[in-house]
């Protein structure tokens, strides 16, 4: 049994990619199993999904704690969280990355094979869209041969409507031919991020009262951006519409009824280019302002 | 000065809420717990209690406000009945959870369908594991005593848990009986201030009733389950500071003629007054039977009522409320439980009895008491409904 544990953005669609094999793997007549792990559901955040691919029957109904490989469709993940967490020695990271093998190893901790794509360009070449999962899917393939390239692209048909399968398909060939595989490599344990106290029952306040008031402050959701929204001043009508919609009010109206966007908390879902009537928004791939 | 006078239980239900200088009182009338939410709004009206009465348009929302209410450190008191719990359920847990001391009269109703607006105890075991501590009343006495008690128990450091308090629909709540009623100055005496350590203020901001995901549940379970455990010396003590203020005695179990009792009845609630009959006449036959009132139901008082029937050789369990396709009746499954682990125990015969208001008279306890000797002399530990036309 192969177990393979994504870490994701809300929207990123770490999900499907993990359905998407199950599903593949089932038609290949395997045993498969693609679970999500539900949280807060909200764009943006981390987000896990789980799958398992066995010649055999699977019954475990858990999530993957020691997996075989790790697939990270957003490398900002990797300074927050230890995706590497219970990876075995000897498996296999997948990474959606810009960033050096060596930052990625020294932020993950992890000394094994690792396969990095730079998925993300893409998902904006074949795609138009900073959905990065089908890519994903590729360079996983390509790194593990967990199942064919023809049975995954053949999902995509199932799962998409003809235009947009060919899309995927053809995001899915490229991600497969231009992944990088590194070998394994001897790191010092120094990378790896400590594991942070878990709070026991005794730590619990009555009434499991929390002392701080509930707030969005300290949450730089900024962080999570993978795309972020340019503005055109000269196009806005001030119609205020892309500060109503705005998740993380991170839009603010100025005195002269222009926008400001504040970056420490625009996630960039792109939900304001979206509502924007006047085309004064629009989504620009990367972290930061080019 | 205490007075004894005659007045109908809820009535005193309602100037008990009134010794306790209540702030807060949220609740929709349903029968039988009508008369109780009535009068407590006449003693506003008239001046008499200096209160805040929430009008709600149902008991999901009268529960609703008392969570707020208890959170801002207000004293809290709610009342209802049969149905009105079942639309209130989902936030009576939470009233636990977030350890609000509410307290709350339950007047014990049967559940739909057919429609019955008369007594049993179906209402009540259906939140019976809500985390609430759970009493009954056998009299009048009780359903007034019990308020006072259950106001200091909740707002206890301690505890703070919410407390219900659960008296028989129409066979108490609509009763004149004598009651003595404590005066302001012994209530006073009695009762502190409420001061809930740390109330919802918008002056010292924080986060009540907040989400858990799966890493964590299970430690605020595990913390809940303890302090909700860690009670049951402090429910005993209590029981005992109430006796040193008024003079009255109550216990978790309480018992009554058990002596040498080879056969005991057990029962909770007001029937227990009825079938103390039926063990008289049974005594004065000479046979040795006795009965157990339970008048704690959560926490369940394990240890207690395996010392109440250490020695004797069967019991006998009327319920008022029925499990379907389970074991019978909740308490006569929980005394099984208790007594699982007895070295030496006695048989078990469960009824069920007293439905939908259905009257048990004291000729009928000494029926049921001979038949449930019957059950188990032939080493049966079925249950059976009782009173049922065959
Ligand atoms: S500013 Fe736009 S892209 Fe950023 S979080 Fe708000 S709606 Fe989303
Ligand atoms: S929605 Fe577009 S036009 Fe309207 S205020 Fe925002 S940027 Fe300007």
């Amino acid at each position: 049994m192969q177990e393979i544990r994504f870490h994701g953005r809300g929207g990123q669609g770490a999900v499907t990619s993990a359905e998407v094999i199950a599903e593949a793997a089932i038609e290949l007549g395997l045993w498969a199993q693609s679970m999500p792990s539900f949280g807060p559901e909200r764009r943006g955040a981390p987000v896990l999904a789980y799958l398992r691919v066995s010649k055999e029957p699977i019954r475990i109904r858990a999530e993957v704690a020691k997996p075989d490989i790790v697939v990270v469709l957003d490398d900002s993940l990797i300074f927050t969280i230890d995706v590497a967490s219970g990876l075995k020695a000897d498996g296999l990271l997948v990474i959606n990355s810009t960033q050096s093998e060596d930052i990625i190893r020294k932020e993950t901790g992890f000394g094994g094979k690792i396969a990095r794509i730079e998925a993300l360009k893409i998902a904006m070449e074949c795609l138009g869209v900073p959905i990065t999962n089908t890519t994903m899917i590729g360079a996983l393939i390509k790194a593990s041969g967990i199942i064919p390239l023809e049975a995954a692209q053949k999902q995509l048909s199932h799962r998409f409507n003809p235009k947009l399968a060919e899309k995927n398909a053809t995001a899915l060939k490229k991600a497969f031919e231009s992944t990088t595989i590194y070998a394994p490599k001897k790191i010092s344990a120094a990378g790896k991020k400590a594991a942070a106290k878990k709070a026991t029952w005794r730590d619990i306040l009555p009434g499991a009262l929390v002392e701080n008031p509930g707030g969005s402050k300290a949450n730089l959701t900024g962080d999570w951006r993978s795309q972020m929204p340019v503005y055109d001043k000269e196009k806005c009508s001030k119609c205020g519409l892309c500060y109503v919609f705005c998740p993380d009010a991170a839009i603010t109206i100025r005195d002269d009824k222009y926008v400001d966007f504040n970056y420490d908390y625009c996630k960039g879902c792109g939900i304001c280019a979206m509502e924007c009537p006047a085309d004064a928004i629009a989504m620009e791939a990367g972290k930061k302002k080019k | 000065m205490s007075k004894r006078i005659g007045i109908e239980v809820s009535v005193a239900v309602a100037e008990a809420v009134k010794l306790c200088n209540v702030d807060v009182i949220a609740a929709y009338p349903i029968t039988p717990q009508t008369h109780i939410v009535e009068a407590i709004a006449d003693l506003i009206a008239n001046g008499e209690l200096d209160a805040e009465y929430t009008c709600v348009e149902s008991e999901h929302s009268a529960m609703s406000a008392c969570l707020g209410s208890a959170a801002c450190g207000a004293r809290t008191y709610t009342a209802t009945a049969g149905q009105g719990l079942e639309l209130m359920h989902e936030v009576v847990y939470v009233a636990s959870s977030m350890r609000l001391p509410i307290v709350m009269s339950v007047a014990n109703r049967a559940l739909s369908a057919p429609l019955s607006v008369w007594g049993d105890h179906s209402d009540v075991m259906a939140v019976r594991d809500t985390g609430w501590i759970q009493v009954f009343c056998e009299s009048g006495q009780d359903a007034v005593d019990m308020t006072i008690w259950a106001f200091k128990l909740a707002e206890d450091k301690r505890v703070l848990f919410p407390v219900m308090i659960n008296l028989d629909g129409f066979h108490l709540t609509h009763v004149v009986e004598p009651i003595v009623m404590p005066s302001k100055e012994e209530v006073d005496k009695y009762l502190p201030k409420n001061s809930y350590p740390k109330p919802l203020d918008p002056r010292t901001p924080r986060t009540f009733g907040s989400f858990a995901p799966p890493a964590i549940y299970t430690e605020i379970k595990k913390s809940q389950e303890v302090a909700f455990e860690g009670t049951r010396p402090i429910i005993e003590e209590s029981f005992k500071d109430f006796e040193k203020h008024f003079g009255r005695k109550y216990q978790a179990v309480e018992e009554y003629k058990t002596e040498g009792a080879e056969t005991i009845l057990l029962m909770m609630g007001s029937y227990a007054q009825t079938a103390s009959l039926a063990v008289d006449e049974l005594r004065a036959k000479g046979e040795k039977v006795g009965l157990v009132k339970l008048r704690l139901w959560r926490p369940f008082p394990f240890d207690e009522l395996r010392k109440s029937f250490a020695h004797a050789k069967r019991v006998i369990i009327l319920d008022r409320s029925i499990s379907v396709g389970g074991p019978g009746g909740p308490v006569a499954s929980e005394v099984r439980a208790a007594l699982y682990d007895a070295a030496k125990r006695p048989a078990i015969v469960g009824f069920i009895g007293g439905l939908g208001g259905r009257d048990i008279l004291p000729e009928n306890f000494v029926e049921l008491i001979k038949k449930g000797q019957s059950i188990a002399a032939q080493g049966q530990e079925k249950f059976e409904m009782y009173g049922v036309r065959e």
